[in-house]
């Protein structure tokens, strides 16, 4: 069987990550009922933290954008792993929450969490990836990360393919 | 057996107090469907908000752990009242969203907010390992340095 996301992130040249495990009594992702709830994530790769510090004192806009699709990739990871595996099962993003580590002189951190909403619509497509959010300036994030993104999916049993 | 986090709570040596009503315009908990909703919580001290105080400041993350622990003790008031005194019901924590009060320079937000996932997975065990995020802010309502919210299944 193929799988339509495994498919679309192999045209995009997108490899999932192993989903960050904290040593801290919380977990990646819960699925309650039909809804999967996944925890922060942020600008991390093989366990190394990506990018750190403000924006726009220590990250640019552009490094910003890239930490946000990092972090974006690794709700995808957590939701596959939560899956089994099988992300055709997600039917719908229903929301995402971005805080962006700033200084008070970028006003706008949704320009950053853009690259991380259209990662959810180049991996999912327009009718599942499309979702609510919101993107807001944090004071400061956990271990001085770039972005932290948290997400609910809505899911279904099986793939109706 | 019944009332087996209620036991439970006493075991830790926790009374637990009253809900704290909304402050506003607004509820405590909502129940929809399966899930309970249950608004920012922070801490009391003798009937009012406290303690006051900001992390990396004028506050430890020990400190900031012993509150992050109280605001997950009144997350379980407002749960037992959402399920009519009986703690029972709960199926799962599903998220937390912990909100520190701390300078811009301040990264031991995990650190802090794990004071109310260690007491949750104590109270609840497996129905205790929930999803969260950890988010350091500018200011909390009254100075408070840690507000907590929450979600929950029911049986």
């Amino acid at each position: 069987m193929s799988s339509r996301v495994a498919q679309r992130m192999a045209e995009l040249g997108l490899t999932l990550p192993a989903p960050y495990k904290s040593s801290a009594n919380y977990v990646g992702a819960v699925l309650a009922g039909s809804f999967l709830h996944i925890s922060g994530q942020g600008p991390i790769r093989g366990n190394e933290i990506t990018h750190r510090g403000k924006v726009p004192d220590d990250q640019d806009l552009e490094a910003a954008r890239d930490a946000a699709r990092i972090s974006a990739l690794n709700i995808v990871a957590q939701a596959s792993a939560a899956l089994g595996g099988d992300l055709d099962r997600v039917a719908r993003v229903v929301k995402l929450f971005a805080l962006v580590n700033c200084t008070t002189e970028l006003n706008r951190p949704s320009r950053a969490i853009d690259a991380a909403s259209q990662l959810m619509l180049d991996v999912f497509g327009t009718e599942i990836g499309a979702h609510p959010r919101v993107a807001i300036a944090a004071q400061s994030l956990p271990f001085g990360i770039t972005c932290e993104i948290d997400a609910v999916f809505q899911v279904r049993e099986k793939a109706d393919i | 057996m019944t009332n087996k986090y209620e036991r439970r709570l006493t075991e830790l040596g926790i009374e637990l107090p009253e809900a704290v009503a909304a402050q506003a315009n607004y509820v405590p908990y909502v129940v929809a469907d399966d899930f309970i909703y249950i608004s920012g919580q922070i801490p009391f001290v003798d009937g009012k908000p406290g303690p006051i105080g900001r992390l990396g400041d004028t506050m430890s993350v020990e400190d900031g752990q012993a509150v992050a622990r109280l605001c997950a003790i009144n997350i379980i008031s407002q749960l037992k009242a959402a399920l009519d005194g009986n703690l029972d019901r709960i199926k799962q924590c599903v998220k937390l969203g912990g909100f520190v009060s701390c300078t811009p320079d301040f990264g031991d937000q995990p650190q802090v907010i794990n004071g109310a996932s260690d007491l949750l997975v104590d109270v609840f065990g497996d129905a205790g390992r929930h999803s969260r995020f950890a988010v350091g802010v500018a200011a909390l309502p009254f100075g408070v340095p840690v507000e907590i919210d929450a979600i929950f299944t029911k049986l």
